[in-house]
């Protein structure tokens, strides 16, 4: 991918596709999801966020430091979630977060595949050195994702934020560094 | 097989929703297919559920085979 800092990207993988993402994208179905009890329910964003708000969040991006990217089915082109990514270029390492809104889409290993796309992009194209995401501790599909994908477990803060009904939740934090993701990519895991 | 071996096995099974004599003593997330995000989550809940309070997550963050199920399970610190 011949890319330079401020182009929007767009990762493939066999099944997905995840461009850069859009104030368009922001149809009916996508915003809905961010009402859904259950996709929201242990996903650190308020809920009920409005197309307005989320327009706002999509025009933070600059495809540098901060990406949003859609989560696209390669074939039906069907929304099937987002993923943020924030850059941080001093130490060059990288955050994810990923919501899987479509539920049509639960329980496929969509993470697991699109994750090992951006991983590729984020060790071999952004250069980075580490890559971060941190999942509230009953987030078992989230926890099965990082551990199945060969991220360590860095530490749990405790009580660290509110869960949207107020109460406090422990909060994983999980990183590959680039040792270990040459070492998966060896073992053919990403 | 130990007593905690055979129920770890079958409560993996009925997470995954497969027969419990299609899973070998070495199985692992790398190994079954059907074990996915979803399936790891029902494995947990039934892990808690057995064990009557919810796990460290530390500890769930361990498990991530047949013998690391039957560990929780037959190990009363847990």
């Amino acid at each position: 991918m011949n890319w330079q800092p401020g182009m929007a990207i767009n990762v493939q993988t066999e099944h997905y596709v995840m461009p850069s993402m859009t104030v368009d994208d922001l149809t009916d179905e996508v915003v809905a999801w961010f009402s859904d009890p259950e996709v929201m329910d242990l996903v650190a964003l308020p809920m009920n966020l409005t197309r307005e708000q989320l327009a706002g969040l999509v025009r933070q991006t600059n495809n540098n430091t901060f990406f949003m990217l859609l989560i696209r089915d390669k074939e039906t082109n069907a929304p099937v979630g987002i993923y943020r990514i924030w850059r941080d270029l001093p130490h060059e390492s990288a955050r994810t977060a990923v919501i899987v809104g479509n539920r049509d889409y639960w329980g496929k290993k969509v993470v697991l595949e699109t994750r090992a796309g951006l991983l590729v992009v984020m060790f071999d194209l952004f250069g980075v050195h580490k890559v971060v995401g941190a999942v509230y501790a009953r987030n078992h599909a989230a926890i099965f994702n990082y551990k199945a994908q060969g991220f360590r477990c860095e530490g749990v803060f405790r009580k660290h934020e509110r869960g949207h009904d107020g109460e406090w939740l422990d909060v994983m934090q999980f990183a590959m560094l680039r040792e270990e993701f040459e070492a998966a990519r060896r073992r053919r895991r990403i | 097989m130990s007593d905690a071996l055979a129920r770890a096995r079958n409560l993996l099974a009925g997470a995954l929703e497969i027969d419990p004599a299609a899973i070998a003593d070495d199985a692992s997330i790398d190994t079954l297919e059907q074990w996915d995000s979803l399936a790891h989550m029902r494995v947990v809940l039934a892990i808690e559920a057995a064990r009557g309070h919810e796990l460290d997550p530390e500890l769930m963050f361990m498990i991530g085979s047949l013998h690391d199920i039957a560990n929780v399970l037959g190990d009363p610190k847990t």
